[in-house]
């Protein structure tokens, strides 16, 4: 895959993630008034000593979360439609999206931090596309995806909860993130919540592996990839993993061109 | 000097230096973590330990009530951040909050492990969590259709969807005003 291909899919994968979540904060707004971004919930937040007392004096007033979030839409569409000064926009974006994630530090998830790390890498790459810094903009958007899923994939098989296949179970029964239905049915079927234990785990930490051999094996990784979060957003509700994660995709196709020299499908 | 250049030398090990401590800030524990953390007002440092090493198996749930000016309370009622949905694999605006609601009961359930812990005042340890000052701006924000003068919280642990009626109560607020 060519770099220039790679961080297009990228950026219109993140992009697609950033228009879900924002235009589901805007729809949240009756909760943003609410509660969590409150006034009083982030003055509560940012009195913890941070000395950073500039952006809550903007953010802590509800309309301009909302300007905010808007900005930032306005910006991923023009982004995506028109390659024209993307750079600044994507700037712009990613901007936005660390103010946010200043300015709500609860609720906060690994989707939105992968969000970060994607922006980071497509703006670097589109600073100077044909360059080396460009080229390393997507390798690090790649380490830090072989780094999420690797890590989180060691942390599951350090825990017996884990490896005795009843997180799974365990997890899907919670109101939280579990499923009225399939929770009690994996929990009363042993086999079941071992294999989905033991499947997450082998799945997150030989997803790497899928890196450095290229071709179809990493294509079919990357397929259940696509398929893991799309099952977590169905299961769990968290939808908000499956974009920027896949959003990283593209640059591991491209990492592993470069590292075995060759593509499958690309 | 060649500006371009020196912007790139610094772009890559940027993201090099940032990838690496990445890699270093993976597992919890060591003052070092901890005072990188305190400064990482953006999160730029990742933990990408997803539901380890100790998975969520059970549910918070807040349950409030209200009182009025005559000192009559109506009965205690479930708040939910958000209920499930078929649709919530593509689209689900109720998440935030709900995770929000989560992380913030988490971190005043360990504000009150530590004052057992390090035998502190329980009051005192909630008065200085700012968790738990978030949750009681979060439930006085709560609408208040009754014109209630007062609203009392509590937080609650329950077992899901396997036993949906058992609720072990770990903190019961004072009554606090609610904004007329």
């Amino acid at each position: 895959m060519k770099p220039a291909s790679a961080a297009e899919w990228s950026l219109v994968f993140v992009s697609i993630g950033l228009l879900v979540g924002g235009a589901e904060s805007l729809a949240a707004r009756g909760d943003l008034l609410a509660g969590t971004y409150s006034e009083g919930v982030l003055a509560a937040f940012i009195s913890r000593g941070s000395g950073v007392r500039r952006f809550p004096s903007i953010a802590t007033r509800f309309r301009y979360a909302v300007a905010i979030q808007i900005v930032q839409l306005v910006c991923v569409v023009l982004c995506v439609a028109f390659s024209t000064a993307r750079v600044w926009l994507l700037g712009v974006v990613l901007i936005t999206h660390l103010v946010r994630m200043r300015c709500s530090p609860v609720g906060l998830g690994g989707s939105d931090q992968m969000t970060t790390v994607v922006l980071v890498g497509l703006v670097v790459f589109f600073s100077d596309p044909g360059s080396e810094v460009g080229h390393a903009g997507l390798i690090f958007v790649a380490a830090e995806s072989c780094l999420a899923y690797f890590v989180s994939g060691f942390a599951k098989l350090m825990c017996p909860i884990w490896r005795s296949g009843r997180a799974s179970a365990g997890i899907l029964t919670t109101r939280s993130f579990g499923h009225r239905y399939a929770g009690p049915f994996v929990e009363r079927h042993g086999n079941l919540a071992r294999v989905a234990d033991w499947g997450t785990i082998s799945f997150e930490m030989l997803f790497s592996v899928g890196l450095l051999v290229g071709g179809t094996p990493l294509l079919a990784i990357l397929v259940a990839g696509g398929l893991f979060h799309y099952g977590v957003a169905v299961l769990m509700g968290l939808n908000d993993f499956f974009w920027p994660f896949v959003s990283t995709y593209p640059a591991l196709l491209y990492t592993s061109v470069l590292l075995v020299g060759h593509s499958a499908v690309f | 000097m060649n500006l371009g250049l020196v912007a790139r030398t610094m772009a890559e090990c940027g993201l090099a230096v940032w990838f690496l401590t990445s890699v270093l800030f993976q597992y919890r524990g060591g003052k070092l973590l901890n005072f990188v953390k305190r400064w990482d007002h953006y999160s730029l440092i990742p933990r990408w330990t997803f539901f380890a090493p100790n998975p969520y198996t059970h549910d918070f749930e807040i349950l409030f009530r209200n009182r009025y000016p005559d000192s009559t309370m109506c009965a205690w009622t479930l708040h939910r951040a958000a209920s499930p949905s078929h649709r919530n694999g593509i689209w689900n605006p109720a998440k935030r909050s709900q995770k929000a609601i989560i992380d913030l009961c988490g971190n005043i359930m360990g504000s009150l492990h530590d004052a057992s812990k390090f035998e502190l005042d329980p009051a005192e340890c909630l008065a200085g969590s700012s968790s738990y000052q978030a949750l009681q701006k979060y439930v006085q924000g709560l609408p208040n259709p009754t014109m209630a003068t007062e609203r009392q919280f509590t937080i609650v642990l329950t077992e899901g969807y396997r036993k949906p009626n058992e609720r072990r109560i770990l903190l019961v607020s004072p009554f606090l005003p609610l904004p007329q």
